[in-house]
């Protein structure tokens, strides 16, 4: 049994105890919050992963301060749905789900609904334009993972709701993602939603005057959901998508919706309003990881360091930028629960870190033999 | 405390990679561990320990309640040396409360993060020190950037 104390790397910690079949004990979750305890979002995800194996087993003691949890046997399957809570976005359930999803019985196909778009969360439009063809590439999957963004649905009211294919695997391949590349295009999405479509083209305007003065091929699709597409709240931000001639997909977001619960943001911070403004601090955040360096943005570093703690016993090789706080974490959970330990070398010309491991192997044992 | 000042700056400033390595997994995640792992990561950790001292011990000492705020830790600064940066993460990640907002986003866009962008990539100097790394720049030295493979220890 290992113990962790604290709220932080709460859905991590579920995800590697599930894959890894280590129970977990989980002590001290906000004991000196106003309000202690796990969350209506935390609560949810224990009910999802409910769903989705069988025969775990979660304990919570009287006030939600500390949790035992036994994972069972991870089955998924196809027609489930979910209802995720306004205060966490579906981003949120969308990248333990899918990492389970990988070494499940039998395919995943479930319809999750909620907030699909929010300031704190990474977006569903970032997982289906960047998440998921990393997912693809690093995990070899030719066909059968998909997202289909059915609403939109923004702060506070939600309404959204996306569809996630996954199929299983039976072990993941070795990655060796080394070459960053040079920035060919740049593509993205300004969606709006319940609002003036207008709103969209003049993100648009905003990113393309940061990002044109680099390069011309700068293309940002305008989606203006309205009516029962647009969900039940007005919101609207910008996705972009730097592409690379290696291949790496990098990525950034900025969105303006209306209250967030527990925001990232300083107090007396207010959300941005004006579209240009969004677009533009969109492209300015693009540039800000183009210059950190590394195969993935910021966001994806700890899924691409799973990705390869989980593979076969071979080398992964993997070139990062700075490493995040959650990379940071997600390095000391993947040697708690995999006894993976990376190498890091600092490139210093370049300004980013070489990481390599020898996977642990992990094979999905109850996937049947085809 | 000054005696070791200078020592702890060039230790988190130093690009060697050993240090980085001992200050992610100087501490352990679970909790069993406990902070004596942090004592045995050597140099590194101490450093990223002093660091998060220095930040955390000026203001915070005489006030007896204090505000707890979930942040976790705002993403290490572009433009510095990986070692560094990556400290800072690390500092961040250890220093960080138990009960951080758990995302993997590095950064929400509010106006204080916009202005700071506006700062950082108002000027057309800084854009275009990026010139680089896009395939409008000079694919020679991409080429020189991506044959690094890193420092041996």
């Amino acid at each position: 049994m290992l113990r962790f104390k604290g709220s932080q790397q709460f859905r991590q910690r579920l995800a590697f105890s599930t894959l890894s079949g280590r129970p977990i004990r989980i002590d001290d979750i906000r004991t000196r919050d106003a309000s202690p305890g796990l969350r209506d979002y935390e609560a949810s995800l224990l009910r999802l992963l409910e769903k989705l194996t069988n025969g775990c087993v979660v304990e919570i003691n009287e006030t939600g301060t500390s949790l035992r949890y036994r994972p069972g046997v991870i089955i998924c399957g196809a027609g489930l749905s979910h209802e995720c809570p306004a205060s966490r976005s579906i981003g949120y359930f969308l990248e333990p789900l899918v990492l389970l999803a990988l070494f499940a019985k039998k395919p995943l196909s479930i319809t999750l609904r909620g907030v699909t778009n929010d300031s704190l969360d990474p977006s569903v439009d970032v997982f289906r334009t960047v998440t998921l063809p990393l997912l693809r590439r690093a995990a070899g999957i030719d066909d059968a993972l998909e997202l289909r963004i059915a609403r939109r649905g923004a702060r506070p009211g939600g309404g959204g709701e996306v569809a996630l294919r996954a199929p299983a695997v039976k072990a993941l391949p070795a990655v060796a993602m080394v070459e960053e590349g040079m920035v060919k295009r740049v593509r993205g999405i300004a969606y709006s939603m319940k609002v003036s479509p207008q709103n969209a083209n003049r993100m648009v305007d905003g990113a393309r005057g940061v990002l044109n003065a680099l390069l011309a091929d700068v293309y940002v699709f305008t989606d203006s959901a309205s009516g029962a597409a647009g969900g039940a709240s007005p919101g609207y931000g910008a996705v972009l998508v730097a592409e690379t001639t290696s291949g790496a997909l990098i990525s950034a977001e900025a969105c303006a919706t209306q209250g967030e619960p527990e925001s990232l943001r300083a107090p007396g911070d207010d959300p941005l309003v004006v579209p240009e403004d969004v677009g533009r601090a969109a492209a300015q955040l693009l540039l800000d990881e183009v210059s950190r360096g590394g195969v993935v943005d910021g966001a994806h570093q700890g899924l691409l360091l799973t990705l390869a703690a989980l593979g076969p016993e071979e080398i992964c090789s993997l070139r990062l930028g700075p490493l995040t706080p959650h990379a940071v974490r997600t390095l000391r959970h993947l040697r708690e629960f995999f006894g993976v330990v990376f190498d890091v070398k600092t490139d210093a010309a370049s300004a980013t870190v070489i990481l390599s491991c020898v996977g642990c192997g992990l094979k999905n044992l109850s996937r049947k033999i085809t | 405390w000054k005696a070791g000042m200078a020592a702890r700056a060039s230790a988190l400033f130093a690009p060697r990679g050993r240090d980085l390595k001992a200050m992610i997994y100087g501490a352990r995640a679970t909790s069993d561990g406990g902070a004596h792992g942090a004592s045995d990561g050597g140099g590194g950790g101490g450093a990223g320990e002093g660091s998060s001292d220095e930040e955390g011990g000026s203001d915070d000492e005489e006030e007896l309640f204090k505000l707890r705020r979930g942040s976790g830790g705002a993403a290490g600064p572009s433009g510095r040396a990986p070692a560094a940066a990556a400290a800072a993460a690390a500092a961040a990640a250890s220093a960080a409360d138990d009960d951080g907002a758990d995302t993997t986003r590095p950064a929400a866009a509010g106006a204080a993060l916009a202005r700071e962008l506006d700062g950082r990539w108002g000027d057309a100097e800084a854009v275009e020190s990026l010139r680089n790394r896009f395939v409008t720049g000079d694919w020679d030295a991409a080429a020189a950037r991506a044959a690094g493979r890193g420092d041996d220890d």
